[in-house]
């Protein structure tokens, strides 16, 4: 009651339209529907002045993580809907993915080491490089498992202090 | 997919004209792309310069499609716009292909 009282009270014309401060979009698990989603994800994200740069890490890590669903997760059930919630705040962009297929294995999303490439082509990995550009793309990945649904929480900053390719090098250099 | 092909300079080069290359259109890809390079000559240049967004479905995709050309051939790629320069460069696949800044580089840079 307090915290309505207090909204209330505020000025209209100060506070950011809650529509513009959260996303939330239902849709099948599915290749073209997951496209049309991040479409709406870039026009909604131009509409918080992020630069194009990061605009299309989150759009990327997205990506991944979205087809991850589709080709694991929902895989015998491509009609099951995925959910996507965004929420922006000044300083920072949350997005919680979830979906009602099987678990994780053992709960925990893939580390997504960069698998070896070798410059020879019949050893050239063709796949295994989504979750390593999750991690690198996202600020935070947090992932649980509540009441069988899976849920994946990303965190980006909009503009982050350690860019992707600096954090790999890290990781490079510390392994 | 709108994909072109033409013969150049004694290198076939190969045009997406679509601005995605993602899972939705990845396996369509890699068909067109092994159609079109059925034969031809040895240095298949792929121009990306119209693609704004790929991911990793898509890097697999020119990943298979290098793999299918076989040892005697070569996909080299142009024109990588800087969202998909960054994947490239993120999975360490550039260190893999030969890159030129366009098609006319590809074709000046005959080895």
């Amino acid at each position: 009651m307090i915290v309505a009282a207090a909204l209330k009270s505020q000025p209209k014309q100060t506070a950011k339209p809650r529509s513009r401060q959260f996303l939330m979009r239902r849709f099948p698990g599915q290749a073209l529907a997951i496209r049309r989603f991040l479409k709406t994800l870039q026009s909604w994200l131009r509409t918080h002045h992020i630069g194009a740069t990061r605009c299309h890490d989150i759009e990327l890590a997205l990506a991944e993580v979205l087809n991850n669903i589709r080709e694991h997760a929902l895989i015998s059930c491509p009609n099951t809907e995925i959910t996507v919630q965004c929420r922006k705040t000044p300083v920072m962009l949350s997005v919680v993915v979830k979906d009602f297929g099987p678990p994780m294995p053992d709960e925990t999303p893939p580390k997504g080491l960069p698998p070896p490439v070798l410059a020879q082509c019949p050893d050239l990995p063709e796949g295994g490089f989504g979750w390593m550009l999750v991690n690198e793309l996202a600020t935070k990945v947090r992932y649980n498992r509540q009441a069988d649904c899976n849920q994946l929480h990303l965190h980006f900053d909009p503009e982050p202090a350690d860019p992707p390719e600096f954090k790999l090098q890290r990781l490079k250099q510390s392994q | 997919m709108n994909i072109s092909s033409r013969t150049s300079g004694g290198a076939q080069i190969v045009t997406i004209n679509d601005s995605r290359i993602d899972a939705a259109v990845a396996i369509q890809f890699k068909e067109h792309i092994r159609k079109e390079t059925e034969s031809g000559p040895r240095r298949v240049i792929l121009n990306l310069s119209h693609v704004d967004f790929i991911d990793s479905s898509g890097l697999g995709a020119i990943v298979a499609t290098m793999k299918l050309l076989g040892e005697e051939r070569r996909l080299e790629l142009s024109g990588l716009q800087e969202n998909v320069a960054k994947v490239f460069r993120l999975t360490r696949m550039n260190s893999v292909f030969a890159i030129h800044q366009s098609v006319a580089d590809a074709l000046a840079d005959e080895r």
